[in-house]
């Protein structure tokens, strides 16, 4: 279909710029389209208009003192950040963390893939035109924003985890409410698909549309809800187990059975939403098993690793958040690289993109949930 | 605009009839670059409601009278900040929302991020914090229509990106 | 550990004329040291033959002497990991590219070249990727110096203490209050 009309255009094509003041990429990403009428002949994606240097900071900045930044990383998913520069740091140092400190990092992980995965499937309705959903999912959202203030203190950029641990415990009461909310929060889900994910509307402008197939996923080194929506069983959580993830049980959601193709949008909306449910699953286990003991293991006030390298990885919402953290006995790093989702989740718009409508690729590039700060660092 | 000579002084209730609707309609361009556009988000979403001040957000700086520059700028973006700046009718005004926005913040230190937005456009409300409070955002719009107020319709606003350079 | 000694014993039987080291440090990880206009063949046979089909990280090191560069490729049926590492001359830095094995490379490889200035031999589309075209010096590198303006917008912000008013900051740090001031800071 989409061949013939290509021919049509007689070879007559436009440059067209989307971004990077645009609505919905999503950050400030500049999409260069060709079109052929209507249908993109080719893009160019330009990254870069949020690189912070990140990365060369690390390099300026004591260990402990670095904790900030990995915030930044990637803000919607701040928590993934900071487990995964504590995580790497740690292996460096050989410290052990507590269990329950682990267990605690896993509760403020998966609240906040939730809240996470609650923006990305609310502004992928926004940018299809629906605008309620999003209002509904920032609800939510501002729910758990509460949590998380009594957790850490903050809203967005958390800094919650330490090299070691976690500063403090839950706070009495904590745990009860959010329990509350979790039974609150798995009626809320369903009331979203009647609202939304069921609409006729939407499903059709999704099903079907942008397919990535698995071969071309996983070359393209997509991660996380991107790649299991094509239908590749791959989670880290599972596969390459870290943290206190061995223990619970839960389900790697891939984007088989639903309405259309595997791996077309609708496949990575529905795969979010039922992260979410996944996600709030390993929080109820966690609260009730949580163990008793301390939250942060002995570690020196000046830390410095001994020389050596490591690469962590943790499952984070927009895929593998890696960090590659290179130690040369100092008090500073040699080098911090952040590998996120979302800079290879960019990777494989020029292979898909080709053959879409421009309204098209709008719900794809909303499907992708890629953010600006994570491609840019 | 019809620029009256000096000395000109018009009564102020006329500044009120022009000053009251801009402020109860402020319309932001819906700029985020980065973590603090989530809090704008989150400020125009249903807890702390901006629409109930007149303001809601509009995609295109055509048609906005606020650029709410939500986050960090760099160097590789400033020119289309300007850009953007330069796009957006009078009477315009700037809140620079973060510390990012405005001295470069965290990233003072970094080698891409622009120290601070005022260094490309004129910047009206000042916010601190990393990220602010959706409370400080309203406060801070608050600020702006108290600003607004102020304006005398005699006398022309400052407002070209070139003067900075 | 074992993943890669046992890699890099397969690797040396497959291929023999290449040179290849197990190295580690004190703590972390271990790699495979691969010299680096032998590392497109090496990966070549991982991802052919050994069934490493994802590349996980690919990342420039800049240790002071030499630049580095750190491939990390997984195998996702077999949930195994390999590292290799290269390692370049400062200046006149040239890898051959893997951009043909794994499509994510080429933008690690285009990030690797705008932050370190490697060239890529083969990459079909080498250019800087995070920053603007017309940057000057690739900033990872140890010995970049940072820039003080871009297009006319300086990067020096002033400390605001000297942005202060004199006399206001005489006052700020007035040391404690004398008994005979007291008339004056009634008024
Ligand atoms: S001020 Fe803080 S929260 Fe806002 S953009 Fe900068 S780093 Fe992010």
């Amino acid at each position: 279909m989409t061949q013939l009309i290509l021919e049509d255009q007689h070879g007559e094509t436009t440059m067209v710029n989307m971004g990077p003041q645009h609505p919905s990429t999503h950050g400030v990403i500049n999409l260069r389209l060709l079109l052929q009428g209507e249908v993109i002949a080719k893009i160019d994606p330009i990254v870069g208009f949020l690189h912070r240097s990140i990365e060369k900071l690390g390099e300026m900045t004591p260990y402990p003192g670095f904790l900030p930044y990995t915030d930044r990383v990637d803000y919607l998913s701040a928590m993934f950040g900071n487990q995964v520069y504590c995580m790497a740091v740690e292996e460096l140092l050989g410290v052990e963390v507590p269990r329950r400190a682990e267990y605690l990092r896993v509760i403020a992980c998966e609240l906040n893939r939730i809240i996470s995965h609650l923006i990305a499937v609310g502004t992928m309705a926004m940018d299809l035109g629906a605008f309620t959903p999003f209002l509904h999912a920032i609800r939510e959202r501002e729910t758990v924003n509460d949590f998380m203030e009594r957790i850490c203190g903050a809203r967005i950029n958390y800094s919650y985890m330490r090299i070691g641990g976690v500063p403090r415990d839950l706070e009495p009461g904590l745990d009860k409410d959010i329990l509350k909310f979790l039974d609150r929060f798995e009626k809320f889900i369903p009331e979203f698909n009647r609202l939304i994910t069921g609409n006729e509307i939407f499903v059709r402008r999704l099903i079907d549309l942008a397919v990535i197939p698995a071969a071309d996923a996983i070359s393209c080194g997509l991660s996380g809800p991107n790649l299991r929506s094509s239908g590749v069983d791959y989670d880290l959580r599972r596969d390459r187990p870290y943290s206190a993830y061995p223990e619970f049980e839960f389900r790697v959601v891939t984007g088989e059975g639903y309405r259309g193709q595997t791996g077309d949008c609708y496949a990575r909306y529905w795969v979010r939403i039922d992260e979410m449910l996944e996600s709030a699953k390993i929080v109820r286990q966690a609260l009730l098993g949580l163990p008793e003991g301390d939250v942060k293991a002995k570690v020196p006030r000046k830390i410095t690793p001994p020389k050596g390298e490591v690469y962590s990885a943790v499952e984070s919402s927009r895929g593998e958040m890696g960090c590659y953290l290179v130690s040369d006995g100092g008090e500073q790093p040699l080098r911090v690289r952040f590998r996120t989702g979302s800079f290879t989740a960019m990777t494989v718009l020029p292979k898909i993109v080709p053959g879409l409508m421009v309204a098209d690729l709008t719900a794809f590039f909303g499907s992708l949930d890629v953010v600006a700060p994570e491609i840019d660092r | 605009m019809y620029h009256w000579g000096e000395g000109f002084a018009m009564p102020t209730k006329l500044d009120w009839l022009l000053n009251t609707p801009r402020k109860n309609s402020i319309w932001y361009l819906l700029f985020a670059t980065a973590c603090c556009g989530i809090e704008l988000m989150q400020t125009g979403g249903p807890r702390t409601d901006l629409d109930r001040f007149g303001a809601v957000f509009r995609a295109t700086p055509r048609q906005a009278d606020l650029l709410l520059v939500a986050g960090s700028v760099t160097y590789k973006m400033a020119d289309r900040v300007r850009r953007l700046y330069d796009q957006m009718p009078e009477p315009k005004y700037v809140l620079a929302m973060g510390s990012c926005a405005n001295s470069g913040g965290l990233f003072a230190r970094s080698y891409s991020v622009v120290k601070g937005v005022d260094k490309i456009i004129p910047v009206d409300v000042y916010l601190p914090g990393c990220a602010p409070r959706p409370e400080a955002l309203n406060h801070a719009l608050l600020t702006i229509q108290k600003r607004m107020m102020k304006d005398k319709w005699s006398v022309r606003r400052t407002t070209s990106s070139e003067k900075l350079l | 550990m074992s993943d890669v000694k046992r890699m890099h014993e397969t690797l040396s039987r497959a291929l023999p004329d290449i040179p290849l080291e197990v190295e580690s440090a004190q703590a972390g990880m271990s790699w495979i040291h691969v010299p680096a206009e032998h590392i497109a063949a090496v990966i070549g046979h991982l991802r052919h033959t050994e069934g490493f089909d994802y590349l996980a990280c690919l990342t420039g090191i800049d240790t002071g002497e030499e630049l580095q560069i750190a491939y990390t490729l997984r195998s996702l049926p077999d949930k195994t990991e390999c590292a290799l590492k290269i390692s370049l001359p400062r200046d006149e830095a040239v890898v051959p590219t893997i951009s043909h094995l794994y499509g994510v490379a080429d933008w690690f490889e285009r990030e690797v070249f705008d932050l370190y200035g490697v060239h890529f031999d083969g990459h079909p589309d080498l250019r800087r990727i995070m920053m603007p075209d017309d940057w000057e010096g690739h900033p990872l590198r140890k010995d970049y110096v940072f820039p003080s303006e871009y297009h006319g917008i300086s990067a020096e912000r002033p400390d605001p203490h000297d942005l202060l008013d004199p006399e206001y900051e005489a006052c700020a740090v007035d040391p404690a209050p004398k008994s005979d001031s007291k008339e004056g800071s009634t008024s």
